[in-house]
């Protein structure tokens, strides 16, 4: 599955189930895992602590240049367009940063304009 | 006379009874053998369903049955002995809203026709918990696919493996070094090449 990176200021497991209810059905795993299911496809948006281990120094640099503590979510997602209901809904919220894992890393509401405003983008296209 | 023949019948009886204890002490011990000697099997659980593989293609093609909830274009169930089978596995596509799956998928199943279970494949743990999706699911292996640099794919591997018991590998024409690098130091698959995935995963 593509992964979207959200990174956040501290934990927001509650706020990130709150936005998502009444988009689809929610399934809350014990590991605090959010499935997502809107009758298209799955999203898992799941709490993330080895991400900071995947990234190139830079690219970590980026992000904690903003955010000094991040906590790190996963978007898990094989569709696009159930992905971009998911981040149009939980980062639309200035103290998290959005990482498209294609190169794109931005805060919350710019993301969110970008995918409000084209609806045909498809970033998986982009190259990182 | 007669009490002779009587003697000659019992012990033709008796023998035949012989016979028959043999081949059934034979039946049983070497069913008890087989069983000791089995490959151990491999477990992969998907939502809804559950099933069992052995480690060896050669014992799979007839006896499996499989389900799932995956992308099931493309993906008729022949009966193994249906003189179309053959022609049908060969001429399978898959489809997913992952295009970089897709590509793959059908890389593989033209290397290796049959050899795809399915795409997008939802797989649960021992709790029957959702866990993830497996974004190709062949009978050997899983293989987890990315189009980005890979952000999110060593957690993504590790739960996949909670799920099944076949071997779990990253593939990602751009995953970044340091990634790599990492799941590799921690025991991982993972891989850039899809010709080399492709070798690695041969029936």
């Amino acid at each position: 599955m593509e992964t979207v990176i959200i990174a956040t200021p501290h934990v927001y497991d509650a706020e990130f189930k709150q936005r998502l209810a009444g988009l689809g059905t929610l399934t809350a795993n014990d590991d605090g895992t959010v499935i997502f299911e809107d009758g298209r496809s799955r999203v898992y948006v799941l709490r993330n602590d080895v991400v900071s281990d995947e990234f190139e120094p830079d690219r970590l640099n980026r992000i904690t240049s903003a955010i000094a503590h991040p906590v790190f979510y996963a978007v898990d997602f094989s569709d696009i367009v159930s992905c971009r209901t998911v981040i149009t809904a939980i980062a639309d919220d200035p103290d998290v940063l959005v990482d498209n894992d294609h190169g794109v890393i931005l805060p919350g509401p710019e993301f969110v304009k970008m995918v409000r405003s084209r609806d045909d983008w498809d970033w998986r296209q982009d190259v990182p | 006379m007669p009490a002779l023949l009587q003697a000659f019948v019992r012990l033709v009886a008796l023998k035949r009874l012989g016979v028959l204890l043999f081949v059934f002490a034979a039946t049983v011990c070497v069913a008890s053998t087989a069983s000791a000697l089995e490959p151990a099997q491999t477990k992969t659980r998907i939502q809804g369903f559950d099933f069992a593989e052995h480690n060896s293609y050669g014992l799979l093609s007839a006896a499996t049955s499989r389900k799932h909830q995956g992308n099931q274009l493309a993906q008729s169930e022949l009966a193994s002995n249906s003189p179309l089978a053959a022609e049908a596995s060969a001429a399978r596509t898959f489809a997913s809203s992952d295009p970089l799956v897709a590509d793959l998928a059908n890389a593989i199943e033209k290397a290796y026709p049959g050899h795809v279970v399915g795409v997008n494949v939802p797989m649960t743990d021992a709790a029957g918990h959702l866990v993830t999706d497996a974004d190709i699911l062949l009978r050997n292996a899983v293989i987890q696919v990315k189009a980005g640099s890979g952000a999110g794919l060593t957690r993504q591997l590790a739960r996949t493996q909670t799920a099944t018991s076949l071997p779990v590998i990253g593939y990602g024409p751009r995953l970044g070094g340091t990634l790599v690098q990492n799941i590799g130091k921690a025991g991982g698959l993972v891989t850039r090449d899809q010709q080399f995935l492709i070798d690695v995963v041969a029936p």
